[in-house]
């Protein structure tokens, strides 16, 4: 009978060590500062700060005084519910973490995941933007794959919403028929709708406005777009101008229908793909709204890769 | 994921029948021979694989992305509750999921909990959860239709098409629930890798639902 040798084990073991501390090596010379996040957290608040998060997607927990709690299914709440409290005014935060994170698939199985992330909190949008954008585009390269990252913001979207004054019910529907880019139940929202024909037109081309900001600049010339919108757009073109040109035309393809699973981003929001892997790779956006739950509003922006995956595919030169 | 093929799962029996004739009219799986044995047939000169599998398992084999696209009915979409694209509805393979039993069974029951027989427990939860009707599921694998005559179940949650087979059992419809067709559904990572592929046979089919 063949079997895993001490040899195979303690190599898998270098090799997700050197991925890590390629990784790490990144960030802390940008002078990011590492930090560690709960293992825990409150069932009702993360449900709250993450509305159309699965609920049998979490791993629950009964603490011993009764209180229901799930194991960290991402990193970011976790880090913001600690720092939050802490907050001094104009300060900036750079910090990262290499946390496993846990979720249940739809079997109701546990699965682990080794997530890589940073965030910046406080200080400048369109130079934190730049930062953490140009750390998750440079940190997928160091392991020569073949990548994608999709990009958008946030405000996009929310700015149509706004401007197609939905019901909180409408806003939901429209957002599940958005993240399944579902044409079929998209057509029929329009045709039981009261919208403008102008915003009708413009959603029902949702989906097309992809691909290069020149082309999606095309696309949107005949509509009238608002402030929020706009701003939105804008952000993307500096996001943009501030990338080479090979690397907008090997790597990045914007999509303005892209929407995360979680509700809390507000401006620029992206997700990476390798192949062979069936979920992103790379998740990441700028998240403001959350430290509102605090009391605050503070700039807040972030990645995170899924280390697991990445172990899989890549070759790590050592 | 074979990164130079596109590989499309088709659902085996009617619905990828069906689906197969539609390749056939906008140029695509001339050769695919359905009443041979073989379980996958690969386009050399297009790149492109058609796998054949158990329609629940296309979404199985779309979500892992092993297969790129795949042909499915919206009843096992929600069913399976998967993180795909849901691109495109193809108009064929139309029925209703409907609420079926006995010609005098009342439905909703506010003093009592209604006992319903079906393949689709998770379809019927959300169903009735939203009607607040309270339920006992009993999940069968085939001829739902028995549970009412022998007294297993109240009512059945199923597929109909024709409304014969319930006929033929003494059932009637009670309630439409909603209506269902066969999709076209995307990897969400082969949707990126592949656009061009994937949105070529998306364009030629919404083509040949215009004509």
């Amino acid at each position: 009978m063949t079997k895993l040798t001490l040899d195979d084990t303690l190599k898998y073991y270098q090799k997700k060590y050197l991925v890590k501390k390629r990784l790490e090596d990144k960030v802390t010379s940008e002078g990011f500062i590492m930090v560690e996040p709960a293992y825990f957290e409150d069932y009702e608040r993360f449900v709250k700060m993450n509305k159309r998060i699965k609920k049998d997607s979490m791993v629950q927990v009964l603490s011993n005084d009764g209180n229901l709690l799930i194991l960290r299914p991402d990193a970011t709440t976790s880090i913001i519910k600690e720092l939050m409290p802490k907050w001094r005014n104009n300060s900036q935060l750079k910090v990262f973490y290499d946390a496993t994170t846990f979720t249940k698939n739809q079997n109701g199985l546990i699965e682990e995941k080794q997530q890589f992330g940073t965030e910046i909190l406080g200080g400048n949008i369109e130079e934190s933007d730049r930062i953490i954008f140009n750390l998750a585009l440079d940190s997928l390269k160091t392991f020569k794959l073949q990548f994608i990252i999709e990009v958008n913001n946030s405000k996009f979207l929310n700015g149509l919403f706004k401007a197609l004054n939905l019901t909180d019910n409408d806003e939901q529907t429209l957002k599940e028929i958005i993240y399944y880019k579902n044409t079929f139940e998209l057509d029929r929202f329009i045709s039981e709708s009261s919208f403008e024909p102008y915003y009708k037109d413009l959603l029902k081309n949702i989906f097309t406005l992809q691909g290069s900001l020149e082309e999606i600049d095309t696309l949107l010339n005949k509509y009238p777009l608002n402030k929020q919108m706009i701003e939105g757009l804008n952000e993307l073109t500096a996001l943009s101008s501030a990338l080479s040109k090979e690397d907008l035309n090997q790597y990045i393809r914007f999509d303005l229908s892209l929407l995360s699973k979680y509700d809390y981003y507000n401006g620029l929001t992206f997700k990476g793909y390798i192949q062979n892997v069936s979920t992103p790779i790379l998740n990441g956006g700028r998240y403001d709204p959350l430290t509102k739950l605090f009391g605050l509003n503070i700039e807040a922006i972030g990645f995170s890769i899924n280390t697991t995956d990445i172990l899989k595919e890549a070759s790590i030169d050592e | 994921m074979n990164n130079d093929v596109l590989t499309i799962a088709l659902p085996k029996g009617r619905l990828g029948d069906d689906a197969l004739v539609r390749f056939r009219q906008i140029g695509y799986a001339d050769f695919v021979d359905e009443s041979s044995r073989k379980l996958i047939f690969t386009d050399e000169d297009k790149k492109i694989r058609y796998m054949f599998v158990k329609p629940v398992d296309v979404i199985t084999y779309v979500e892992q992305g092993v297969a790129d696209i795949g042909i499915i009915g919206r009843d096992t979409i929600l069913e399976e509750q998967a993180d795909i694209y849901e691109l495109l509805d193809l108009g064929f393979g139309k029925c209703k999921f409907s609420i079926a039993g006995k010609k005098d069974q009342a439905i909703y029951k506010t003093d009592s909990v209604l006992k319903i027989a079906t393949k689709y427990p998770k379809i019927t939860m959300d169903y009735f959860k939203k009607k607040e009707q309270k339920i006992e599921l009993i999940k069968l694998n085939g001829s739902v239709e028995l549970a009412p005559l022998v007294g297993l179940s109240d009512v059945i949650v199923d597929i109909v098409e024709t409304g014969s087979t319930l006929k033929a059992n003494g059932l009637m419809v009670l309630e439409d629930m909603f209506d269902v067709s066969a999709k076209l559904i995307a990897n969400r990572v082969s949707y990126r890798f592949k656009f061009n592929e994937i949105m070529t046979i998306v364009k030629a089919f919404e083509a040949l639902e215009g004509e």
